[in-house]
């Protein structure tokens, strides 16, 4: 299929293959296939470690490998029972072998005491709706910088209006990880698209395929669940008659059913058409050797992306609470 | 009514089989069901007290059925498995529901010989007979009365009791022929008839319990769900899924599957099956794995008892696939009924991503093609209690749930029956008599 462009121009997407759209509910995912670099990348959950809170908003990250460099996922965070949960503002490198502390961490559960520490902990993406709000926040100090903002969300959801982000991503969490199953991970994918109620949510690429793979659950279930799950909640879908196609044999039924599928294509194409171009200002933010960690801020998205020569290897791009609730 | 739709009646119909104090019979609102499932075929409609997931309830109505109706004209194979049917009804309804049924009988005046054999039997050579009687007293005398007549019960008792001359061939013909303990006989009825104080317990309900309690002990359900104690082939699955590749693996597997066969019905036509294998069968965690090892199990068993099954695999490919890649169940399911066959089973986590809807519309629009091959979904879970919400893309198609090797003989025993009698009753018939003789000879 022919996104690229499609999307906000911020980085060259036309080395990436984009894959069949799948749909669940109100979240349409479409699978993008891209460079997939097997070595040098340390995945996030399998090689990123949480070393140690040293207090309310400062978190410490180690990359325990012999080589490859981590990149943090943006908006990276942790639970874990009886600790107060955290998640950072913003991505970074971590080489192998490094520690790296975050000051800049925010608490995510309000009036919960105790630190996380490196056991029996899960990591999430920040749900969508908090993203732009928690990159406008990287850099400044302050533990209780986003409960703000979680109070508002959990409002939306008619929970208490706490700072409290378990009340959705933990209470919710038997619903949200369905996500991961009713859309499906593909071999090789390396990257995706994520559209809810027919708007372009996020562009997520990924280094390598087995990044990615560790991406998926997080990004489909926590990150853009919780908007679907918004959706799903509020509108719970009606179990309308379902109009039989017009066939009058098996090979007529096939036929319409592609025909079909070809229009629901065009439509999610028409869909990503619909997106507004974006001009980005474009901020470096860290180097690693030859890689540049890039925050991209637009009108309707922002984000930030790991570029090297050109070559986009990481990309977390969102869109922002105004443009995706209108 | 047709097999499956009479199956899921028994499974589902849970209302209560009760006797009121006036002179009508028993009350129960599917009475018609089950007289007409009797007349199309006595010896079917008996053995399907024995399939899985039918309450006691309905088990009462046909241990009734079964009693009330006459049996002249049928042929001497069928009675031999409608008396066996009864033995084994007898054994594993509570006695209070047993002696419901005999009222009835007596309120409705059926009196057949094999009506007047069954009662006297149960009465006469309960274990607990004299418990039973002194806790049920008149209840057990209305049965024996109407089983053997008023008259020649209470010349018995009298005959029994020695305030009348025995005539050995009387009480042979109306009572001591069908009790295999004449001492046994003569005690019950020196209490029911005579001055015979009763000193037991009145636990008349113990060999009940324990007969329960055996037939409990054949299946399997774990307390703690984990994923290998879903039955031996899915476990066995789940190690080669993980990685494991010692030949005793395979060995295994392949026991596993001929001995679970064995105890499963037959289906002599052609089965389709939808195999989803899917990368969200493969699960996570704790459960990986778990989903398409079940639904592997399942396919691995039809491969057994179908005189022919066609599978279409969806995502990963090969005999034990790899789940990988999206759910497309309707181009599927279009490729299965392509090959004609008698039946089409999905099975399926339940998750279809790739053009959702697509399949619910493939089987809204099979009526207008002339296609009414039954097609049935079902759902491979973790435990029975998975929740499903999200996991019906065609809730208009029958469903059926496994989570457990044990629920097999459900899901073949309901898909099977939902083909044309001529294919699914000679395998379902031998079937449930092989069931009946293991469950007969269970304690």
């Amino acid at each position: 299929m022919e996104y690229k462009n499609l999307v906000p121009a911020a980085f060259d997407l036309s080395p990436y293959r984009f894959g069949m759209p799948q749909q669940s509910g109100p979240m349409t995912v479409v699978p993008v296939f891209g460079l997939d670099r097997q070595t040098g990348f340390t995945g996030p959950m399998s090689g990123l470690k949480l070393s140690r809170v040293t207090g309310y908003g400062s978190m410490e990250l180690a990359n325990p490998g012999e080589t490859g460099v981590a990149i943090v996922p943006l908006h990276m965070g942790y639970i874990q029972d009886q600790a107060q949960n955290h998640a950072l503002c913003r991505s970074a490198f971590i080489a192998a072998g490094q520690k790296l502390l975050f000051e800049d961490a925010c608490c995510v559960q309000a009036a919960q005491g105790g630190y996380l520490e490196g056991r029996e902990q899960w990591f999430f993406i920040l749900p969508v709706q908090l993203r732009d709000r928690a990159l406008q926040l990287r850099g400044e100090p302050g533990y209780s910088k986003l409960w703000g903002d979680i109070a508002v969300l959990n409002q939306q959801f008619g929970l208490p209006d706490r700072g409290h982000l378990e009340q959705i991503i933990t209470k919710q969490r038997s619903f949200l990880t369905q996500y991961q199953s009713r859309l499906e991970l593909l071999p090789g994918q390396t990257g995706a698209l994520f559209l809810i109620n027919h708007k372009l949510a996020g562009i997520e690429i990924a280094p390598s395929a087995a990044y990615f793979a560790e991406m998926w659950m997080p990004l489909t279930c926590f990150c853009y669940g919780t908007a679907a799950m918004y959706l799903e909640q509020k509108t719970p879908p009606k179990t309308a008659e379902i109009a039989p196609l017009s066939a009058r044999n098996l090979a007529e039924l096939r036929q319409q059913l592609e025909e079909s599928r070809t229009q629901l294509r065009q439509s999610v194409q028409n869909d990503l058409a619909q997106t507004p171009k974006e001009m980005f200002e474009i901020t470096e933010e860290e180097r690693f050797l030859e890689m540049r960690l890039h925050t991209a801020s637009g009108e309707n998205f922002a984000g930030q992306f790991v570029a090297e020569d050109g070559q986009v290897l990481y990309a977390s791009i969102f869109a922002k609470p105004h443009y995706l609730n209108n | 009514m047709d097999a499956s739709k009479f199956l899921q009646h028994l499974q589902q119909w849970e209302e209560p089989f009760t006797l009121g104090r006036s002179d009508s019979g028993p009350s129960f609102n599917d009475e018609a069901i089950h007289q007409g499932a009797y007349t199309h075929n006595p010896e079917m409609y008996a053995l399907y007290s024995l399939a899985p997931g039918v309450p006691p309830s309905q088990q009462v109505r046909i241990l009734f059925q079964l009693l009330r109706s006459s049996r002249a004209g049928m042929a001497p194979e069928m009675r031999r498995t409608l008396e066996r049917v009864t033995t084994f009804l007898l054994k594993a309804i509570d006695p209070d529901a047993v002696l419901t049924v005999f009222l009835s009988l007596r309120r409705v005046r059926a009196n057949h010989k094999h009506t007047t054999k069954a009662i006297l039997g149960y009465i006469l050579n309960h274990p607990h007979c004299l418990e039973l009687a002194g806790s049920r007293r008149p209840a057990v005398v209305d049965c024996l009365e109407h089983a053997s007549g008023k008259n020649p019960t209470r010349a018995s008792a009298k005959m029994l009791l020695g305030t009348k001359p025995a005539e050995e061939t009387y009480l042979h013909r109306h009572l001591l022929k069908f009790g295999r303990d004449a001492e046994a006989v003569k005690s019950l009825f020196g209490y029911l008839y005579g001055e015979e104080r009763y000193g037991g317990n009145g636990d008349y309900r113990g060999e009940y319990l324990r007969y329960g309690a055996l037939l409990q002990a054949r299946v399997e359900r774990p307390a703690t769900i984990t994923a290998t104690n879903r039955g031996d082939i899915s476990a066995t699955l789940v190690h080669i899924y993980r990685g494991g590749s010692s030949p005793e693996l395979q060995v295994g597997l392949d026991n596993y599957v001929v001995a679970a066969a064995k105890e499963l019905p037959r289906f002599d036509g052609k089965v389709a099956l939808v195999l989803d294998a899917s990368a969200s069968t493969r699960g996570y965690g704790q459960r990986e794995f778990c989903n398409i090892s079940q639904s592997v199990a399942l396919q691995l068993l039809l491969e057994q008892c179908c005189t022919s099954l066609e599978v279409v695999t969806v995502g990963g490919a090969g005999r034990i696939p790899q789940p990988e890649g999206t759910t497309d169940l309707a181009l599927a399911l279009i490729s299965a009924l392509e090959g004609e066959p008698d039946l089409v089973a999905i099975a399926s986590d339940g998750y279809e991503n790739l053009y959702p809807g697509d399949l619910a519309r493939v089987a809204a629009t099979l009526p207008q093609l002339g296609i009414d091959t039954p097609v049935v979904f079902c759902h491979s879970k973790f435990t029975g209690s998975d929740d499903l919400s999200q996991r019906r893309p065609a809730p208009h198609l029958p469903q059926l749930e496994f989570w457990h090797e044990n629920d097999f003989e459900n899901v073949l025993v309901t898909l099977f029956s939902m083909a044309k009698p001529q294919l699914s009753e000679p395998g379902l018939r031998q079937f449930f008599l092989a069931k009946l003789e293991r469950l007969l000879a269970i304690g």
